[in-house]
């Protein structure tokens, strides 16, 4: 029983043809994670010759500081645009979202269908930066007048935007439609799984903010290739004006891949701690319609040292940091719920667990950078680097890694809590502190990021090296867990339905390995009836 | 419909061709009253070199009521400053009074007024003009009651003294003794209240709507919590240092406009999906 | 509630600050540099008090609420309409008061960084991919920024090409240089010293090279420099 016969009709084994032309939103999210880790795992590689290429001063692998600056655009852009964004609201959105609500598809299977080819079109874009001469140099930022002047073909950024994007918003629109229109009878707004509103939360943001950038990046691509002057301040254009516009996408972005990482952990926790999410309306409300509110205001905190005017810089700095109050209520929900909890501890459990503490490190860190006047000395340095990897990169990825162990035995009827995940984890656990807090002590002292040489600071060579240790247990830890999974996927042991004891729609009424319609019969859930009820009154 | 668009895109085409050229002859006319052999881009400031230099804020000048002041003194507010010569019988009258037109059109209709948000001083940087000449001058303005008091003129206290302090913001000036006149550029800078430049707008081109960014731009974003309508129209536009004034921002409007597609699109979807479910129930119940 | 009321009086008091600042003129010259570093202080202690609450209550109740047999569930109790209020209101509270602190701290601090005093030096910095240029007027022009000690300096900046940015470590200071607008910073160098200033903006190619020295000097060695170098370029400009 592997995972390819039972998801398919009738026993049947594994054609090609019917994953290609598929409109199961199951499967589709399979294509998203495998598309995902595929460009998570050359992302990855990319990260791991950067800190082999920083472990000393001086050149060291690179050819020249293009191919570092080249490796530092794929890394930074497929880690966030092929990576997080659609394995949190591709893959997990994808199979387990109408499940959650009961639904026995979405609400457009056939755009669905085509976004995720879509998807597949953008990560061969930008593997292609690869092979062709002259890969884009610009970072994921693409800041003009470099992006505009930079010998790099800035057009595979901008195309590879443009295709994610386009995926993006349609799959906004089909998740949000979806859940409108198509939950279970009896699941109302305030019985959801906290997963299901973190991402609509997410898509939401996508479907209003992708726009925006998808402009700002067109007008880049006209100034280059079609010599307008759109950005050129010599010729009316105002230099500054991008990074408004990308950070108005970009900054909601992060509460993109955060939210719906948020939204996997608490119901990995509930699930595990067999425990209802604590103060769940001031949850969902406060914490994730309060992020919602507020994220459209905040951008201007990523231009703290780029010559704003001085009152915006510090008017942004209030906006910024109230921010704190919605995410310290979702903070103050996760803690909850470990409260009086029954805590069976698995491998996503242990992935949970260790997100507790990813968040508070990256979010406390942020609190320091939200103010203006300290971010004009830590603005561009490793201290940043290090905050947003802990906050955005680790935690959601941790994040997800416990949602596909957490959901494992769903997609693929068998279990991949093995001694080899266990290891990984820990080796996962150890490597990222062992990698990046380094880089906070150096950020401090002045150590600026995206440098493939650091001659000047001669002092810091210990601190890169031992960050570059830390890369290469990341490193071994992701190969044990991939391979662990992709084992056990096809040899693991098979898994009970439902072996959390979950309360979840996805556990209860749904088999292992669901086929096409996800549901034997009709869902229809009693009154009484919520994700989080585990019966102790 | 669609010949209606077409023709419609056709005209606007048609107007920016013909509207792009036209600012061309006004400019060569205001070169061509040099009628000299030289160069008039000598005379051009190099504003990107001079943009937020600091003048010298101790220069000290005598007023028309023979009161002696320095530039610190006028820096309360955004400064226009216009360098001219009072006996000059071309450009410095017309300039002066172009400045006067466009700052009677804002009194009138625009955001900011002279005296309350900003202040104009002319000063003359030829040694022989007197209190005498320059009450000559500033009568022929004719300027009204309102707008004088926040209108300076004067003439140097210490006339050696402003080569040096115009040459420090690029603004170069020799009298041409063929000629019997002075050659200099016709340009009025923008000071904001500490005296550096913060804009040039060179004379006999600019529209009301120029001089006013241009104040907004040298206010540095010290706006009161009330001109933030200010602040936000001034976003709409950025300053073209090529054609030398004030253009839309195209990137904002586009980027605004691309803020509805996603929720249209997302608005369509509902009604489509509305639709299909009901002609599927439609089916069923038939 | 006193912490609360003591940040909102705190926060008044920044408001009060600001206004006052602007009003003084002259007396001890700031230092932004020894700001930053006690206000970082503060921060780090802020942000070590709430890191270690959470992370010992996480620890505590995730060794505590372990299972004890498989079939147990949770027993959080249900909260009630008020319970659910309070526990959303007051962390929104402490949270807002925290931020309100912190933000009058951030904001005093950000009013000494923006405000040049008057009798600064001023030297235009211009950033080129990939080298910097300092003119101190005269025709003076190095490619190593050098400053007086005891002397407050305002660093005019821009660039003609790209986006550059000009960070002083030392003196915990950095700002965006770039084509069509001028930008400032201003330090106070306090001790005779070499530091290192960067680039921090990536500008391409060479954007890790592209760092240069902060000589300050004391007070008679940058004078005799500058008059020096002024003597030079005056002889040069002659041919």
């Amino acid at each position: 029983m592997t995972a390819e016969t039972t998801t398919a009709d009738a026993g049947s084994s594994f054609k090609l043809m019917e994953w290609i032309l598929t409109t199961d939103h199951k499967r589709i999210g399979i294509l998203y994670l495998i598309g995902s880790m595929a460009a998570f795992i050359v992302a990855g590689l990319m990260a791991l010759l950067i800190r082999i290429e920083q472990a000393s001063p001086g050149p060291g692998i690179m050819d020249s500081p293009d191919q570092y600056n080249s490796w530092l655009y794929f890394h930074g852009a497929a880690m966030i645009l092929a990576f997080l964004i659609p394995g949190l609201t591709g893959f997990a959105a994808n199979y387990f979202l109408p499940l959650m609500i009961g639904a026995r598809d979405v609400a457009f299977p056939r755009i669905n269908a085509f976004s995720v080819w879509l998807f597949y079109g953008a990560i061969i874009l930008a593997l292609l930066s690869f092979v062709i001469p002259d890969a884009p140099d610009i970072m994921w930022t693409g800041y003009p007048p470099y992006s505009v002047t930079s010998p790099g073909n800035t057009a595979f950024y901008v195309f590879t935007v443009h295709l994610l994007g386009f995926s993006s918003v349609l799959g906004a629109v089909n998740f949000l439609v979806t859940v409108i229109y198509m939950r279970a009878p009896g699941i109302g707004w305030n019985k959801l799984n906290i997963f299901v509103w973190t991402t609509i939360a997410a898509l939401g943001l996508q479907l209003v903010f992708i726009p925006v950038l998808a402009s700002a990046v067109t007008m880049l691509l006209f100034d280059k290739y079609l010599g307008t002057h759109f950005f050129n301040p010599a010729q009316g254009g105002d230099v500054l004006l991008y990074q408004n516009l990308f950070w108005f996408y970009s900054h909601p972005a992060v509460y993109v891949i955060f939210l719906p990482a948020v939204g996997i952990l608490f119901d990995i926790v509930a699930t595990m701690g067999k425990n209802r999410v604590f103060n769940y309306k001031a949850c969902v409300y406060g914490g994730i319609g309060g992020i919602m509110l507020i994220t459209g205001e905040v951008w201007v905190h990523h231009l703290y040292v780029a010559g704003m005017p001085d009152w915006l810089r510090i008017g942004q700095m209030v906006t910024t940091l109230l921010i704190s109050i919605p995410v310290g209520l979702i903070v103050i929900s996760m803690w909850g719920t470990l409260y009086k909890a029954s805590i069976t501890y698995n491998t996503a459990m242990m992935y949970a667990a260790s997100c507790f503490f990813l968040v508070l490190l990256g979010g406390l860190t942020g609190i320091p950078l939200a103010l203006t006047v300290v971010t004009v000395h830590l603005s561009e340095t490793s201290f940043v680097h290090a905050h947003f990897h802990f906050i955005m990169a680790l935690f959601s990825a941790f994040a997800l890694f416990g949602g596909i162990y957490y959901w494992f035995p769903k997609m693929f009827g068998r279990l991949a809590d093995g001694p080899l995940a266990t290891a990984s984890f820990w080796i996962n656990s150890i490597g990222v502190n062992v990698t990046f807090w380094p880089l906070f002590i150096i950020g401090v002292e002045g150590m600026p990021r995206r440098y493939p040489d650091y001659e000047m600071f001669p002092q810091f060579e210990p601190y890169h090296m031992v960050a570059t240790v830390g890369a290469f247990m990341i490193a071994l830890g992701m190969a044990m867990t991939i391979i662990n999974w992709i084992w056990s996927a096809f040899k693991g042991p098979i898994a009970p339905e439902n072996p959390w004891g979950s309360k979840s729609l996805e556990w209860t009424h749904a088999p292992n390995c669901p086929g096409p319609g996800n549901f034997p019969e009709d869902v229809v859930v009693d009154d009484d009836w919520s994700p989080y009820e585990y019966g102790r009154k | 419909m669609k010949r209606a668009l077409r023709s419609f895109l056709l005209v606007l085409v048609a107007a920016v061709v013909v509207a792009g050229p036209m600012s061309v002859p006004v400019l060569a006319a205001y070169y061509k009253q040099a009628e000299s052999d030289i160069d008039p881009e000598i005379f051009k400031i190099d504003e990107k070199e001079v943009l937020g230099v600091r003048m010298d804020r101790e220069f000290s000048m005598i007023g028309a009521k023979g009161e002696r002041f320095t530039l610190r003194d006028r820096l309360n507010k955004p400064l226009i400053l216009v360098f001219s010569y009072y006996r000059c019988d071309g450009i410095c009258g017309a300039v002066n009074q172009e400045l006067l037109d466009l700052l009677v059109t804002l009194r009138d209709v625009g955001r900011v007024r002279i005296g309350e948000d900003f202040r104009v001083l002319t000063v003359s940087f030829d040694k022989n003009d007197n209190l005498q000449t320059l009450m000559e001058f500033r009568k022929s303005l004719q300027l009204d009651a309102d707008m004088a008091p926040g209108w300076d003129f004067a003439v140097a206290e210490n006339p050696e003294a402003i080569q040096a302090f115009a040459g420090a913001v690029g603004y170069r000036f020799f009298w041409s003794p063929q000629d019997r006149t002075f050659f200099h550029p016709g340009a009025f800078m923008f000071l904001s209240t500490e005296g550096r430049v913060s804009r040039i707008l060179y004379a006999l081109s600019n529209s009301p709507k120029d001089v006013e960014l241009a104040v907004l731009d040298a206010k540095q974003g010290q706006f009161k919590a009330s001109e933030i309508i200010n602040f936000a129209a001034s976003l709409c536009y950025s300053y073209n240092f090529k054609e030398g004034r004030y253009t839309y921002n195209i990137p904002l409007f586009i980027a605004a406009g691309s803020l509805t597609l996603g929720v249209s699109a997302f608005s369509a979807s509902m009604v489509v999906f509305r639709r299909r479910r009901k002609k599927r129930e439609d089916k069923e119940g038939s | 509630m006193t912490k609360i009321l003591s940040t909102i009086y705190g926060f008044a008091c920044g408001l009060l600050l600001t206004g006052a600042a602007r009003a003084e003129e002259g007396g001890e010259l700031p230092d932004p540099a020894a700001g930053w570093d006690h206000l970082w202080r503060e921060i780090i202690i802020d942000i070590t008090i709430i890191g270690v609450v959470f992370g010992i209550a996480a620890i505590y109740m995730m060794i505590r609420y372990r299972a004890k047999n498989p079939n147990d569930v949770g027993s959080a109790p249900k909260l009630t309409k008020a319970q659910a209020i309070a526990w959303a209101m007051i962390p929104a509270a402490i949270f807002m008061a925290d931020d309100f602190f912190l933000s009058a701290k951030g904001w005093t601090l950000w009013n000494v960084y923006r405000r040049v005093p008057d009798n600064a030096m001023e030297i235009k910095v211009t950033g080129y991919q990939w080298y910097w240029e300092f003119d101190y007027g005269d025709g003076v022009v190095t490619n190593e920024l050098n400053v007086p000690v005891g002397q407050p300096v305002v660093l005019r900046m821009t660039s003609p090409d790209v986006i550059h940015s000009f960070f002083i470590p030392a003196y915990r200071v950095k700002e965006d240089v770039m084509p069509g607008r001028v930008t400032y910073i201003w330090i106070n160098p306090r001790t005779p010293g070499t530091f290192i200033s960067t680039c921090t903006e990536y500008c391409g190619t060479a954007h890790s090279g592209m760092y240069t020295n902060v000589n300050a000097l004391v007070r008679e060695e940058f004078d005799s420099w500058l008059v020096e170098a002024k003597a030079e370029a005056a002889e040069e400009a002659k041919g």
